[in-house]
């Protein structure tokens, strides 16, 4: 017995021992900056380490009226410390309260003039450099932005924005990102149900191919799935321009009289897109086609059921689950997608992972980009459950 | 009645056959216009061409800005490939050993990377990266595409270990083999059909990534995929199309490859 346990016990070390190199690897290069950069989304930190003494002195503040003099002085000396980081710090308080940037300038400037004043001096002139450092809304904005953790990016991802210590959703034109996770969802919603159509008989037909021809058919959808998607995006922009073959072909069928649009806008990354996630959908749908027993085509044959009918009563509720599988996988992968859009979309094309990006490169704003990320990575991980949850169940009850 | 029956049924086969076959033509022939198009004897991108010459080819081979980019890239995959082999095999036979219930959750985890958004694993090694001072390095490049590319090696190597019968190396050790000897002499050589594939898979993983490069790479270190990226951005040339071409060679050419390993492993499987 013990001697049994011992050797199931290092039978279990060994495997932990192989499994660790790639489970360590990817905890620190894969899942660690992954989650230190989410919880940016919810960091004041580069705002605090821009005024380390003056978040501290906020900290003691009570939030009435305005701070007392400390930490009027507590600021004259952050903004003395470096240059640097007060460009950074009015960088930062101007994304979220517009005009923001010249009130932090201004401060700075009266700040060079202070650093032998007290308290009392260094309030009353900071106050005159500019009167919004009079104003408590100001310094409820710092006090704020400088506690543990702030909501106000992960809300401001989901346009909603904080007025005078309400909250209110930005609509109409003022709205920036609902609409573009909303339109995240419809085309990665389009690109599925395009694959269920037109990947079904595909799934079909190599289901019921002999092994031979199936393995050539599959080698068929899989030799797309690995080939480089910028090479396709290249040849899926020659097939489509202006004066391409398809064009073309429209032109002497006499179907268009000019050439169409039909890359660089939304059709054209629909497209593309369905070109790439197609074979996720077929691998699954295949399988479960090949699953049912060639019994059950007979069974319902010699019953009598017309074959449209018994695909729909008998065979098509059998592929339910690997369509589901199918869409399911094509649908996740599509929300995340960003090469196609950036490539063959125009700019009311863009997904949500572009502006991700956007945020990181163009506009520095890194805490906007971990909050938009946060929400994709929270909505997928919401949907993956929900499979779980209610799509299986569902679909065992269904078939 | 019953003819009428059976014509429906047939035709109905042949609507779904003309469908797939229809899409199986979506699939394949927008691929097969970069052909003509990089053997292009002039400089514009259009059918048909105005005849045909290798110029663009030889454009390719003597202009360095590709050739530092396949360097690059070739340096990358092939470090790449090694590190995830040696890690991502290890793990795929830790996991098969592993009781079933936990080697879901091992799975599991194995496939965060393969699913996440790109966008995002690159934002965040891209800051990472940064913080503890290899932005834009090479290293950095390839520290990123190990990440994404062992998983597809676990799953290689794990789908040929699942038609390994473990009975061998008890036969092994009851012969007086210690574990790494039988390991090498006895599970290796059968399982090393999904080694050689999980190669392939993450080299080509490697070789063909663009979403972590956009981030990672900087202008000394620029892949393929990133001039390509560029190309088809900025100018899309005769060059861009002969680039395109070779890079659906060089996969297509790897995936017969792994299909031809894949059926060894049936057999093998088929043989048990």
């Amino acid at each position: 017995m013990t001697f049994l346990t011992r050797t199931m016990r290092t039978r279990w070390a060994a495997s932990l021992l192989l499994i660790a190199p790639l489970f360590a690897f990817l905890l620190v290069f894969y899942f660690y900056p992954i989650a230190s950069f989410l919880l940016r989304s919810a960091s004041t930190s580069e705002i605090t380490n821009t005024i380390p003494a003056t978040s501290i002195a906020l900290g003691q503040w009570d939030g009435e009226g305005l701070p007392d003099e400390p930490v009027y002085a507590a600021l004259v000396s952050d903004l003395n410390a470096s240059a640097q980081a007060a460009a950074i710090l009015g960088r930062r308080l101007n994304a979220l309260e517009p005009g923001m940037r010249t009130v932090v300038r201004k401060a700075t400037a009266a700040a060079r003039e202070l650093t032998l004043a007290t308290p009392a001096e260094a309030k009353a002139k900071l106050i005159e450099a500019d009167e919004k450092w009079g104003a408590p809304a100001t310094w409820k904005l710092l006090r704020h932005e400088t506690r543990v953790a702030t909501s106000t990016f992960l809300l401001a991802a989901v346009d909603v924005q904080r007025k005078a210590d309400k909250l209110e959703l930005k609509t109409g034109n003022d709205a920036l990102f609902l609409p573009i996770f909303l339109r995240t969802l419809a085309i990665s919603f389009t690109v599925t149900l395009i694959c269920i159509i037109i990947g079904y008989p595909v799934a079909w037909v190599i289901a019921m191919a002999t092994p031979r021809t199936a393995s050539w058919l599959m080698l068929l959808v899989l030799v797309p799935f690995w080939l480089s998607i910028l090479a396709r995006t290249a040849a899926w922009i020659i097939v489509l321009q202006g004066n391409g073959p398809v064009n073309s072909l429209l032109m002497w069928a006499g179907l268009a009289d000019a050439p169409l649009q039909l890359v660089f806008n939304r059709f054209g990354v629909i497209l593309v897109m369905v070109h790439v996630m197609l074979p996720f959908l077929v691998l699954p749908l295949c399988n479960s086609i090949r699953a049912i027993p060639k019994s059950y085509f007979q069974a319902a044959a010699n019953l009598g059921a017309p074959p449209v009918r018994a695909f729909m009563h008998v065979i098509f509720p059998l592929t339910v689950p690997g369509m589901w599988a199918g869409g399911f996988i094509v649908f996740i992968l599509s929300i995340g997608y960003y090469i196609t859009p950036a490539l063959v979309g125009g700019p009311n094309d863009q997904m949500i992972s572009s502006f991700i990006a956007f945020y990181t490169n163009q506009s520095i704003n890194w805490s906007l980009s971990s909050a938009l990320s946060a929400w994709l990575l929270g909505g997928m991980l919401a949907l993956v459950m929900l499979s779980q949850r209610v799509i299986g169940p569902m679909i065992r009850r269904v078939t | 009645m019953n003819a009428n029956r059976a014509a429906s049924g047939r035709g109905w086969t042949i609507f779904v056959r003309v469908s797939a076959a229809l899409v199986f033509a979506f699939m394949l022939l927008p691929l097969l216009v970069l052909i003509p198009v990089s053997l292009t004897s002039g400089t514009l991108l259009v059918l048909p061409t105005p005849g045909y010459s290798l110029r663009w080819y030889q454009d390719v081979f003597h202009n360095p800005i590709w050739l530092n980019a396949l360097r690059n890239s070739l340096i990358i995959a092939s470090i790449t490939t090694v590190v995830a082999v040696a890690l991502g095999t290890a793990a795929a036979i830790g996991i098969w050993r592993l009781a079933p219930k936990v080697r879901g959750i091992a799975l599991a985890v194995i496939s965060v990377p393969i699913v996440t958004p790109a966008v995002i694993a690159a934002v965040a090694m891209f800051i990472f990266h940064a913080s503890v001072g290899l932005g834009g390095s090479m290293t950095s490049i390839v520290l990123g595409h190990i990440t994404i590319s062992a998983p597809f090696v676990v799953i290689a190597v794990l789908s040929s270990l699942d038609v390994f019968d473990n009975r061998l190396m008890l036969a092994a050790a009851s012969l007086g083999a210690a574990p790494p000897k039988a390991f090498w002499h006895v599970m290796l050589p059968i399982i090393t059909p999904g080694i050689v594939s999980g190669a392939i898979f993450a080299f080509l993983t490697s070789f063909d990534e663009i979403v972590l490069v956009l981030f990672l790479g900087s202008p000394s270190v620029r892949t393929l995929p990133q001039e390509l990226f560029s190309g088809i951005r900025e100018q899309m040339s005769p060059s861009v199309t002969v680039i395109a071409n070779m890079l659906i060679v060089v996969a297509t050419a790897a995936i017969i490859a792994v299909e031809l390993l894949r059926r060894r492993i049936v057999v093998a499987g088929e043989k048990k």
